[in-house]
Order: structure tokens, then C-alpha cells, then sequence
């Protein structure tokens, strides 16, 4: 049932993967070059940061414009709060993620490689420096290791860029995008660790291997955190194109009775229980769909819980995280986490959830990043999703007041 | 009946008008970036009021290009309304017009296409306005046939006064931000800690 | 989490009020700027008259004659007066300008 390719090898219990054993199970690092750009575009690989845009048409995009100056960023900030599947990768397979950011900036011809890892994953951090170490100095002199601010936009690709240039992690206007301006002027690719460790595999063993992991016409495998109301939460790899219900069981099958499942991640949405089971994993696919798997969370919302009262503390982080950058993100946001909180509380004014659907509109697309529209993207499906919990505590206040 | 000197009479009550929906264009624009704002008058309708009151202006522009290049009397020709400098009537006070409205064409597109060009090339483009505007007041004076009667000045002076004013006013106040603690606040959290 | 909730209520009439302000800002832009467009067209009537007034010199022969109409209508009354006074250029104005300002400067 399951499917394993990053966490095939030691079990996780064995910690990180020596560069020796690494070597040893997998071979040395294939060269990293044009003809692995075709190769990515063939695998069907897309981004496993949260926006799911294809691998091998970024690095195409990078390449294109480098000139061999071009930087490579391997982005392990993992800002996403449900999220624990990069750290976990970082801390068990440093070395292929090593290997797709090496093989990244071989093939786009960069000259310099960052390792960008949040700074509170400490496994993951001690486990990428220490591999680092491990490696050839030639490979350990055109790459630094960089820490990342704990904070959900800092792995947001033009935030790290800016973080880079100005040690100020705060997303910027685009565009200029990362691939044609990004750190020191130099074009850039900003790829998620996950993506990357995949490109390391495929390089080695070809697009043809990637497809047969996936089910049906999803590619690969991808790493999910499992979390929420489910008997053993945690990081698991699956083929894409597997079901919810499938990973529900691999995590251990809910306890309890689930009312939603949360897709995503904070930028994701709300599914109800009826319709989560047979959904289908496919990031490629969810994306065609105009969904996201995000960044591959899935949380299980229980019956007992009040999912008014949790989407209104998710709202209140995301409106937290704005950068105070643009007006209609900040106070927007603030506005809407208010009111949606006012909901949850049952104090709810008359017009509050209307006014949640007219300043959703409002806000979204104003924004110089696509932060606001994120928030309010997971605001619509609370709304959607659990709309007789939403209209009965938008009216209990009311109805006591009549 | 399309009578020349109708043209003529258009030409310069556009010109006219022009002038003082530029100048209103200027003094919002410098109120935006002063971040006015008082509670019955948001910030939002200054820059709303910048903005379509410059697309009126252009097109009140227009009016008073048209009319003076189609007026058989004057004989201008397109190209002298493209072209600066290159008019035979009033070669020099006609040339600054032409360059005034050029930049403002400039300025214009660019606006409109801002998401596309970037913040810092709009806003680099956008300091033109500080030139557009007094090119424009310049070739009121040199080349209206009514820039010395006393409505004409009348208009002159208070529009030089609203945006020397307005002007004078940007040098003086610092533009307060109303998010500038909070991104302060924000920045300082994702910065890089510097470690001894 | 209270204490959490209990601060954002303090917030929110702050907030609110900023929303209200902003709503009925739009509608008060859209009435300026349509107030504005007219205004500048009755400008340019008053003082394309004014100007033939003014300096009745300096204009063609047929001047005389288009220039006490404009004067007339400039006197007695400002809108109506102008848009007879001057039937011919008012008319591609007015939709061109309708269109600069409604369509595209509508947020």
C-alpha cells in the first residue's frame, strides 16, 4: 500500500542518512544538465511548496537567463504551521536534498547554492549542516547554509529572495519574479526542498520510474503531514492519485467522526467529511482543477470540535503574518479575522457575515504578494463548507436580541 | 455646423479647463503621497479622485489637441502636435506643449500598466509629473492667445498657487504611514538575527 | 484565547468604521468624478465664450456673430446655455469622456 521513494532505506528511527550510506544505496550524483530539464518536464514533477507550478519549466525559465551566474535556493523555511514534512525530510535524507539543489544549480548553471532552512527546525537544520560537512569541498565551498525567521511568509519565494539581499524576510512586489531578478540581481530559482529531493531521484532513475509510482495519471510520490483527529498524525509519503481515505487509514483511521478536512494547510481550504474520503491526491491534477494540495497538509477536523472557533484562530494567524506592506491585506485581513472571530465567539453583530463575503471580495488580488488572497481563499471554504454552523452563530446573537 | 472659430473658442476653453484638471491631478497626487487623511475624507477617494480626474484631464487634453490641429486657421498639421518643436506657429511655446503632454502620456500608460512594469520603474516615471506640469504652465504663457487676459491669470495663479502649495507642503510634512509601526514590527520579527 | 478574542473586539469598530468609510468613499468618488467630467465640459463652454468675449480682436471676421452667442449663452445660463451654444464639439466629448471615466476609472 504504501509507496516509498524519498523515505525508501533506512527507517526513520535510524535518524539521518550518512553521505557514505547515501552514496552507497543510490550512487553518485548523476550530471546535472540540459537534457535533466527534459527529463523533469516528462516526469510531470510540479512544486511541492504550495503552488504546484511545474518543476522542469522553472528551471527552464531560470536557465534561459543565467549565464552561469544564476543562484539556486533550496527553500526549506517551511512557514506553514501544520506542515512538518520538509523538516522531517531534511532531518532523515539531507543528502538528496543536497543532491536536487547541486543537480538544480548544475543544470540552470548557478553559481551559488543556499540551503535556506527555518531556523526552528532544529533536527533539520543540525541534519543539514552536519551532511553539508560530509560532503566534498568543492561541493561545500558553492553552497551556504542560511536560516530562515520563524514566520509563515518567510518561505514565501520573493521574501526569501529579499532575505537574502537585505536580511529582511518580507515578501516584495513583483515583478520583477525570482528567475529573472532575484538575489544580487541574478536570476534565481527558489525550489522547495521536497521538489528538489524528487529531482535527485529522477535524475537517477529517470522520468519513466517517477510515473510508475503515481496511480492512474498522477507522477510520483508526495510527502503529507497527517495531523488533526487521526490515530497516528505524522509525515507520510504516498503515491499521488491515492485517495484521502487511503491516507486517513495509513495514518492510523480517524478517531472519532471527522466533520472537514482541512487541504493544504492554512492556504488551503475546508472539504467536508463526505466529499475528503475519495478526493484524489494529485497535485498536477488538484491544480488542472483550479484546487491545491498547497504544501501537502491534511488535518482531520472531529465532530466535537468547533470548527468556527479554529478557522477564526487560522484567520487570526494569517491576518498576524501579513507584513504590514499593503493596506488591504493588513487591515483587510484584521477585519475579516475580527469578524469571523466575533462569529465564534456567538457575538456576532447583524451584519457580520454578510459583510465577511462583500470584504473577502475586497481584499483579494490587492495585495503586492498572494497573501491576503490565500487567507481569504481559506476564509471562502470555512464559509462554504460549514455554512449552518456559520449562519446559526451569526444569528444566535440576534435572535436573543429580538 | 462645424464653424472654425468654434474650434478655435474649443481649443482654448479646453486648454484652459486642461490646466486646471492637470493642476488638480498634481495637488491630489501630492496629497496621496502625503498620505492625507481625515475621517470624512479617506485617503481611498484621494487617490480614486487622482486618478480619474488624470484620465479626464486627458481626454479634455485631447479636445484641446484635436481641435487646435483640425482648426484651418491655424494650418498646425498632426505633426507639429507629435513632434516638439517642429511646428512653424509659435515654434517654442508649442514645442513645450507637445513635450508636456507627451510626458503625460507617459506617465499615463505607465500608471495604467503598473502591475506589469513594477513599482519603482512606475514611480521613477511618475516623478515626471514635476516636470509635465510647469512645461505645461510654461506653454500656457507663451503660446494662449489668452494667457495675458485676467481671467486667464486669474486661473494661472490659483492653480501655480494650490500646487506650489501642495508642493511647499511635501517638502515640509513627513508623509506619516499609518502601517509603519506594524511593518516595522513585522520586519523586525523576519530579520536576520545577528549572532555575536 | 480570551484574552486573545476580547482584544480584537476593541478592534473592531475601528475596523468597521474604516470599511463604512471606504464604502461610502466609492460612492462619493464616482459622484466627484462624474460631477467633475460635466463640469470641465461646461468649462470648456464658458471659457471658450469667455475667451471669444475677451479678445473678439484677435478671431476671424465670422467672430462677431459666434462670439455674441457665446457671450449670450455664457450670461444668462451656465449649463444649458453652453450645450446650445456649443452644439458641434460637446457631443464626441461627452462620450469620450464618459467612457475615460466611468469604464475604466471605475475601481
Amino acid at each position: 500500500m504504501t509507496t516509498l521513494s524519498l523515505f525508501s532505506g533506512p527507517p526513520s528511527s535510524a535518524g539521518a542518512e550518512s553521505f557514505r550510506d547515501h552514496a552507497k544505496r543510490l550512487g553518485h550524483r548523476p550530471p546535472g544538465d540540459r537534457a535533466l530539464i527534459d527529463t523533469l518536464d516528462r516526469s510531470g514533477l510540479v512544486g511541492r511548496g504550495g503552488a504546484s507550478f511545474p518543476v522542469g519549466v522553472k528551471w527552464r525559465s531560470v536557465e534561459s537567463r543565467s549565464r552561469g551566474v544564476a543562484v539556486v535556493i533550496a527553500n526549506g523555511a517551511e512557514g506553514e504551521p501544520l506542515s512538518r514534512k520538509d523538516r522531517t525530510l531534511m532531518a532523515l535524507r539531507p543528502h538528496l536534498v543536497i543532491d536536487g539543489a547541486l543537480l538544480a544549480a548544475d543544470a540552470v548553471g548557478a553559481s551559488r547554492t543556499l540551503l535556506y532552512i527555518g531556523e526552528a527546525h532544529g533536527a533539520a537544520a543540525v541534519a543539514m549542516a552536519r551532511a553539508l560537512g560530509e560532503r566534498p569541498p568543492a561541493e561545500l565551498a558553492r553552497t551556504t547554509l542560511l536560516g530562515a525567521p520563524p514566520s509563515y511568509v518567510a518561505g514565501e519565494e520573493t521574501a526569501a529572495v529579499n532575505f537574502v539581499n537585505t536580511g529582511v524576510a518580507a515578501p516584495l512586489a513583483v515583478p520583477p519574479r525570482p528567475f529573472e531578478r532575484g538575489v544580487d540581481g541574478r536570476p534565481t530559482l527558489v525550489q522547495n526542498v521536497e521538489s528538489l529531493a524528487h529531482a535527485a531521484l529522477i535524475a537517477r532513475f529517470g522520468d519513466a520510474w517517477f510515473q510508475s509510482l503515481g496511480r492512474h495519471h498522477a507522477t510520483g510520490t508526495i510527502l503529507l503531514t497527517v495531523s488533526g483527529a487521526v490515530t497516528k498524525p505524522g509525515v507520510i509519503e504516498v503515491a499521488s492519485g491515492c485517495s484521502v481515505d487511503e491516507v486517513l487509514a495509513l495514518a492510523g483511521g480517524v478517531s472519532g467522526k471527522a466533520r472537514a478536512v482541512l487541504l493544504g494547510g492554512y492556504f488551503g481550504g475546508w472539504i467536508s467529511a463526505d466529499h475528503a474520503g475519495s478526493m484524489v491526491l494529485d497535485p498536477k491534477g488538484l491544480r488542472a482543477a483550479g484546487g491545491s494540495l498547497g504544501c501537502g497538509v491534511v488535518s482531520v477536523l472531529d465532530e466535537t470540535a468547533d470548527p468556527l472557533d479554529v478557522s477564526a484562530r487560522i484567520l487570526q494567524h494569517l491576518a498576524n503574518e501579513s507584513a504590514a506592506q499593503c493596506g488591504p491585506c493588513f487591515f483587510g485581513l484584521r477585519s475579516l479575522s475580527a469578524a469571523t472571530t466575533r462569529i465564534a465567539s456567538r457575538q456576532a453583530d447583524h451584519g457580520d457575515l454578510p459583510q465577511l463575503h462583500r470584504w473577502s471580495a475586497m481584499v483579494k488580488g490587492r495585495g503586492a504578494c498572494r497573501h491576503p488572497d490565500g487567507a481569504v481563499a481559506f476564509l471562502e471554504s470555512a464559509l462554504k463548507v460549514f455554512e449552518p454552523e456559520f449562519s446559526a452563530a451569526a444569528g444566535a446573537r440576534g435572535r436573543r436580541a429580538s | 455646423m462645424l464653424n472654425d472659430t468654434v474650434l478655435w473658442y474649443t481649443t482654448r476653453g479646453a486648454g484652459a479647463v486642461s490646466l486646471v484638471l492637470l493642476s488638480a491631478v498634481v495637488v491630489l497626487g501630492v496629497l496621496s503621497s502625503l498620505r492625507f487623511e481625515v475621517a470624512s475624507w479617506p485617503r481611498f477617494l484621494t487617490t480614486g479622485l487622482h486618478r480619474n480626474i488624470a484620465l479626464t484631464a486627458v481626454v479634455f487634453l485631447a479636445l484641446h489637441i484635436v481641435t487646435a490641429v483640425v482648426d484651418p486657421f491655424t494650418h498646425l498639421g498632426w505633426l507639429a502636435a507629435v513632434v516638439p518643436f517642429s511646428s512653424y506657429y509659435r515654434t517654442f511655446w508649442l514645442g513645450l506643449g507637445v513635450i508636456a503632454i507627451e510626458l503625460l502620456i507617459a506617465i499615463t500608460v505607465t500608471s495604467l500598466v503598473r502591475a506589469m512594469i513594477g513599482h519603482s520603474a512606475w514611480r521613477a516615471i511618475h516623478w515626471l509629473s514635476y516636470g509635465s506640469w510647469p512645461i505645461a504652465v510654461v506653454h500656457s504663457f507663451g503660446t494662449g492667445t489668452d494667457a495675458w487676459s485676467a481671467w486667464m491669470l486669474v486661473i494661472d495663479v490659483i492653480c501655480i498657487v494650490a500646487v506650489v502649495g501642495a508642493a511647499a507642503a511635501r517638502l515640509i510634512l513627513r508623509s506619516p504611514d499609518a502601517l509603519a509601526t506594524d511593518r516595522a514590527r513585522f520586519r523586525e520579527r523576519v530579520s536576520r538575527k545577528v549572532v555575536k | 484565547m480570551r484574552h486573545a478574542t476580547l482584544r480584537i473586539m476593541e478592534n473592531k469598530n475601528a475596523t468597521d468604521q474604516r470599511i463604512q468609510a471606504r464604502d461610502s468613499a466609492t460612492r462619493r468618488l464616482n459622484r466627484l468624478t462624474a460631477g467633475l467630467a460635466f463640469g470641465a465640459l461646461a468649462g470648456v463652454g464658458i471659457l471658450g465664450a469667455v475667451s471669444a468675449y475677451t479678445i473678439p480682436g484677435t478671431t476671424p471676421t465670422s467672430s462677431g456673430a459666434t462670439a455674441s452667442t457665446g457671450t449670450s449663452s455664457g450670461t444668462t445660463s451656465t449649463s444649458t446655455g453652453t450645450s446650445s451654444g456649443l452644439q458641434a464639439s460637446p457631443t464626441p466629448v461627452s462620450s469620450s469622456s464618459g467612457s475615460g471615466v466611468a469604464v475604466s476609472g471605475g475601481s
